[in-house]
């Protein structure tokens, strides 16, 4: 009983005497696989309606990723059920709300609310007893991941001569970004003159990637045909920049900059030639990646006929 | 024992909050039969030669839908058996069916007299049957939640729904009951057709006969065979808009199912109406009959002759 | 009867009935004859055999000669292991002696006492004195007991199942039966084959007439045991075999039943239940005496009892009697009466009597005796039909649905019921339901032309117009022996009814007209001419008549109803005849009976 006492008194010294920092305390803010998460606000719609009554949805919606969303840069599409029945729900969708990214003060992104406002017509007529849609929430944005890692650049990694080095050249996992599509690992291949990197890009978010740009976040919305095959799991290739050298003639990159995922996964390869000096030496790497996104949340309801 | 406390205590402070469930509300358009008639086990089986015999009926409409004009006619060995009042022996009736607000449906009960005129002579006991028939014409109306999906090519896996086959089980509240649905998305240019095969089969104990047949079917009188045939129309409508149905009227046959196929070549949907799920609507029209026998068994007490 | 010749073991005596051995023989020769034991002490002591004997046999006594004979039956004696007289008991012949005295005293001990042998002394003593025979001399035994038995071994069977088994009728023959194979089986295994199938051609030859032939009735006095035992094998076996032939004519006549059935020419029916059977009866039917003298009376009795449900006209029964083949000239009285009216219930029992003498004088002593009951009787039948629209039927087929199942029916191939009495009638109207054709229907199947013309209907149909009636159903009627006995002498009155809105046509073709009721059923009484036209007397069963019908009017026949159940009926007045016979024997008048 003593020695526990003892104990416990020991830890709260330590604590109690611990330094408080005085400066504020740059934290990480780029970590998180989500993008914009979405979710039915409860009991918007409830599980139960019935018929000749109005129909709301409201969807609360969170930048849980580190890049600002602006108006022009999403909307969120309710669908799944028939518009004869609940009518009033604009197929157009409604743009996602400014939402700020997490940043380096700003500890939580931005968060929101859409509402969607319909009104469920009479049932009597149709000789059933419940009718049981599933409510589809899409949501379609574009979205950006921002990869940085210090690399370790070895101009000579062969050299004879023995030297002190300040790093070797490996693999380096930047950890995730605050993005659905997030650069998973990047391996570093020093060679004389030469130092090519494979970076190793990820779809973690769960949802669906597809091209950059006005015309495919159109296509997005269930309303429209949809997204081709050669429009989804693309992911531009925004920027690649070493030591503040842009990295061009990454592989396999179109000339448009897009480079397809497979299986959710891709690798990019790129070469760095402009090395400084002979001896190793940390670098930071910057990926820059743009594309768009689209992922749902369903929620099953039932319409009963008042009479 | 204060420890146990302690623990339930515990466990009952972590529990999250319990999920209430929906209550549930009766079904309604559900069961495989429409009236059930049945003689009364009060009914008097056993009578004497020229006494009166009171037989009971129990008439319940256990379908989904009431039942309007509707005939109950008797049958039975006039020779020996005479109903008591004539009008008796053949009448219209109503019965409410299930509702939510009836989960149970319509109930009547009423009472038919008969008198035995008389046995032939030498005989000591004659059996002879009671027969209730009732007629009435009948729909089976169903709301098939059924997918339509533009998107034949999958490109959006994530879909609020599929098109697949509906299996309806337990019936809709009728003896004609529509057993499965299959839609099939049609592609025509970029947009789909859909069509719908609907099978249905014949599920109750009774007959089916044709709608005009109904009241043919408890009287008698010249008829054709046609009226009286199993054969029943059919409906079809998706989104208020009525669908052709083939083939129409669809003949019945015991025990097996009947398919018929019903699109609207003016309804297409493309992906501008994304996937979602709808209601189909069918409703099938026929007439009905079910029968109850009861057989009677009049005896002749010694010494007794004839009826005066 | 077969016996084994072979001698005996040695006795099994025990040692103290052994040493009282002496004694008892004096005691027993004392009992039968008194004195005699000193003779028979005598006799063992000296050893003088033939004296002894023959001093025994002059005292008398079959159980001193008997006792005393295993003297000169010595030597065969000797052969058993003992050539002293006093061994006689040792031996399997003394004790067989001894036996046989000891159930002669027994038996006159107890009927001294009060006790009714149903037998003869003889009878034991003749059966004792042939065991010992076949013990003290087994060959020559068994020669003479072969040839006995295997020629005469049936008489003492049949005398043996005449006593014993007098009054159970089917016993004595299986029993007499049973010894014939066994004895041929033992003779076969004892004397050969060759001496086997001699022994069982002499039995056959034998055996068979005696059965077969009324010869017994001169060969044996009336009255004695044989002709007793040789007149109730007799009837055993008549009993049985007319059983066996009753069988067989039963299955003939199914036989005969199911291929009518088949060809349509035969409807069925169902007895109605009855708490009572209806209808008349002879029984207890015997005589008085069966062996009669000819200046004697005949006296044949039964027992008349007449069952009948209360009708308007009470059954009429008429009894006779007459001798089998001379009813005309040999008829005898009844008494109390030969008339009867019966209206419900009546028992009567009747008395047949005629003089012996014309009896003797027509037919040589042996007459069937029979006594005849003819009555007036009806039998009613009933039979359901269901009428339907053919429409309605095929409508229902169509559907796979039987059109009577659709209405609950079970009953759907509904028998007729007819009413107990001595005649069966059977009722049918084809398949059923019966549909009902539209006239247009009707016509356009029998027609050629289309429409038809009024000409052609009338040809086809026989109407004077369209309207005149479409075809009903035939309902066939067979008329057959409900009873073993008896035979319908002729049918009086036919009362034909069939359902409102129908009528009748013709009847096998004979056109016949009775007045129809509109919205009631038709009936039509046969009598007279046509129904002797139809059934000509004696009426050979079975008989199947057809009734042609027509439909007057469907919609009083339907009564506004998809199914219709309406009955056929039929009345049958006939008259029927039943006899039963009994053997009876006159005798000249100095016979001894």
């Amino acid at each position: 009983m003593k020695k526990s006492v003892l104990f416990v008194l020991f830890l709260l010294v330590l604590v109690s005497c611990a330094r408080k920092s005085t400066e504020p305390q740059v934290t990480d803010f780029r970590y998180g696989t989500e993008g914009i998460r979405m979710e039915f606000v409860q009991n918007l719609p409830p599980p139960r309606l019935f018929d000749r009554e109005p129909f709301n949805v409201m969807i609360q919606v969170e930048n849980r990723g580190t890049t600002t969303i602006g108006q022009q840069d999403g909307a969120i599409f309710l669908s799944g059920f028939d518009n004869t029945i609940i009518t009033g729900i604009n197929t157009n969708g409604i743009p996602i709300p400014e939402l700020e990214g997490r940043g380096p003060f700003i500890p939580k992104g931005g968060i929101n609310v859409v509402n969607f406002k319909g009104v469920i017509q009479s049932l009597s007529g149709k000789r059933i007893d419940k009718y049981q849609p599933t409510i589809l929430a899409t949501a379609c944005y574009h979205y950006e991941t921002v990869a940085s890692a210090q690399v370790c650049i070895d101009p000579n990694p062969y050299a004879a001569t023995s030297q002190q080095r300040v790093c070797s050249p490996g693999t380096i996992s930047p950890g995730s970004q605050g993005a659905p599509i997030a650069v998973t690992s990047v391996q570093v291949d020093p060679s004389p003159g030469k130092t090519r990197f494979t970076i190793n890009i990820q779809n973690v978010g769960g949802g669906d990637v597809f091209k950059f740009g006005g015309q495919y976040l159109d296509k997005c919305s269930p309303y429209n045909p949809g997204l081709g095959f050669d429009e989804i799991d693309f992911v531009r290739v925004a920027d690649v920049t070493i030591s503040g050298t842009k990295l061009a003639g990454c592989k396999p990159v179109d000339n448009q900059g897009f480079v397809r995922l497979a299986n959710g996964m891709a690798s990019l390869y790129c070469e760095y030639g402009g090395m400084l000096g002979q001896s190793a030496y940390l670098t930071p790497l910057n990926i820059i990646l743009h594309y768009g996104y689209r992922q749902s949340i369903a929620r099953p309801i039932e319409i009963r006929p008042v009479a | 024992m204060k420890k146990v406390i302690f623990v339930l205590l515990l466990l009952v402070a972590c529990m999250g909050p319990v999920q209430k469930k929906l209550p549930q509300s009766a079904e309604v358009m559900t069961g495989t039969s429409a009236l059930e008639v049945s003689f009364n086990p009060n009914s008097m089986k056993d009578l004497l030669m020229c006494q009166e015999a009171n037989v009971l009926v129990d008439m319940k409409n256990v379908g989904a839908l009431d039942i309007e004009g509707g005939i109950r006619s008797f049958i039975l060995e006039e020779q020996t058996l005479k109903p008591v009042k004539m009008e008796e022996k053949q009448k219209s009736f109503d019965l409410e069916g299930k509702s939510q607000f009836n989960p149970r449906g319509g109930v009547a009960q009423f009472e038919f007299k008969v008198k035995n005129v008389g046995l032939p002579e030498q005989l000591e006991s004659y059996d002879s049957p009671l027969i209730l028939q009732a007629c009435y014409t009948y729909k089976t109306s169903a709301g098939v939640q059924v997918c339509i999906d533009p998107d034949t090519k999958n490109v959006n896996p994530q879909k609020p729904c599929r098109a697949e086959p509906v299996s309806l089980s337990g019936g809709q509240g009728a003896p004609v009951a529509i057993t499965r649905v299959e839609p099939l998305m049609v592609p025509e240019g970029n947009k789909i057709s859909p069509k719908f095969a609907v099978y249905v089969q014949h599920v109750g104990l009774g007959t089916v006969v044709t709608e005009e047949g109904a009241e043919l079917a408890c009287t008698g009188g010249e008829e054709s065979k046609a009226r009286l045939s199993s054969y029943a129309t059919v409906k079809a409508d998706l989104q208020g808009r009525p669908l052709s149905c083939t083939p129409n009227p669809v003949r019945f046959e015991a025990g097996k199912e009947v398919r018929f196929i019903c699109d609207n070549e003016d309804a297409k949907f493309g992906s501008a109406e994304g996937t979602f799920t709808s209601i189909l609507n069918v409703e099938i029209s026929y007439g009905y009959v079910n029968t109850a026998v009861l057989p009677m068994k009049i005896t002749r007490l010694p010494g007794q002759e004839s009826c005066k | 009867m077969v016996l084994h010749g072979h001698a005996p073991p040695d006795d099994h005596l025990t040692g103290e009935l052994k040493k009282d051995m002496p004694n008892w023989k004096a005691w027993a020769a004392n009992f039968v004859a008194p004195g005699s034991g000193f003779l028979v002490k005598m006799a063992d002591k000296f050893k003088k055999k033939p004296v002894a004997a023959a001093a025994a046999g002059a005292v008398g006594g079959a159980a001193v000669a008997a006792a005393v004979r295993p003297a000169p039956a010595a030597p065969m004696m000797a052969s058993y292991g003992g050539s002293d007289f006093g061994s006689t008991f040792k031996s399997k012949a003394g004790k067989g002696l001894l036996i046989l005295l000891l159930s002669i005293t027994l038996y006159y001990v107890l009927l001294r006492l009060g006790v009714n042998w149903p037998f003869d002394l003889s009878l034991i003593v003749g059966l004792g004195f042939l065991a010992m025979f076949a013990i003290w001399w087994p060959e020559q035994v068994e020669k003479i007991f072969k040839f006995i038995a295997a020629g005469f071994g049936f008489f003492i069977i049949f005398v043996m199942s005449a006593l014993l088994f007098a009054r159970i009728p089917w016993m004595p023959h299986l029993f007499v039966i049973g010894f014939l194979f066994l004895a041929v089986f033992v003779s076969f295994q004892i004397a050969g084959r060759k001496w086997g199938w001699i022994i069982f051609m002499i039995n056959l030859l034998f055996y068979v007439p005696l059965m077969a032939t009324p010869m017994y009735q001169t060969l044996f006095v009336p009255g004695t045991p044989f002709y007793t035992a040789v007149e109730g094998q007799q009837q055993a076996w008549g009993v049985m075999f007319g059983g066996i032939g009753e069988v067989g004519s039963q299955i003939g006549k199914i036989a005969k039943e199911q291929v009518l059935i088949a060809s349509g020419d035969y409807e069925q029916g169902v007895e109605a239940e009855s708490e009572r059977p209806l209808g008349v009866f002879l029984d207890d039917v015997g005589a008085v005496a069966q062996i009669v003298k000819e200046n004697e009376v005949i006296d044949v009795y039964a027992r008349l009892r007449a069952e009948s449900f209360k009708t308007v006209e009470p059954v009429r029964i008429s009894v006779r009697c007459y001798v089998e083949d001379w009813a005309e000239k040999l008829t005898g009285e009844i008494r109390p009466r030969s008339q009867f009216s019966v209206e419900e219930y009546e028992l009567q029992d009747l008395d047949c009597i005629m003089s012996a003498k014309p009896v003797f004088d027509n037919t040589g002593g042996s007459a069937n005796i029979i006594i005849e009951t003819s009555f007036n009787f009806t039998t009613s039948s009933y039979l359901k039909g269901y009428f339907m629209e053919q429409d309605r039927i095929r409508a229902l087929r169509r559907q796979q649905l039987d059109p009577l199942d659709a209405f609950g029916i079970t009953d759907k191939n509904p028998l007729a019921v007819y009413t107990g009495g001595p005649l069966k009638i059977g009722l049918g109207v084809g398949q059923q339901p019966i549909a009902l054709l539209s006239e247009e229907e009707e016509i356009q199947i029998l027609g050629e032309t289309n429409p038809p013309t009024a000409a052609l209907v009338s040809e086809i149909t026989g109407a004077q117009t369209v309207g005149d009636g479409t075809f009903g159903p035939t309902l066939t009627i067979t008329l057959d022996r409900n009873w073993f006995e008896g035979e319908l002498f002729e049918v009086g009155k036919l009362i034909i009814t069939v359902p409102p809105g129908m009528s009748i046509d013709s009847v096998s073709g004979e056109k016949i007209s009775c007045p129809v009721q509109a919205g009631k059923e038709h009936t039509c009484t046969l009598s007279g001419d046509l129904l002797k036209k139809l059934f000509t007397s004696p009426v050979v069963l079975p008989k199947t008549i057809r009734v042609q019908t027509k439909i007057n009017d469907p919609d009083v026949l339907l009564a506004n109803a998809p199914l219709a159940i309406r009955s056929f009926k039929l009345t049958v007045t006939y008259k029927y005849i039943v006899k039963k016979e009994v053997s009876v024997t006159v005798r000249p008048a100095e016979s001894k009976v």
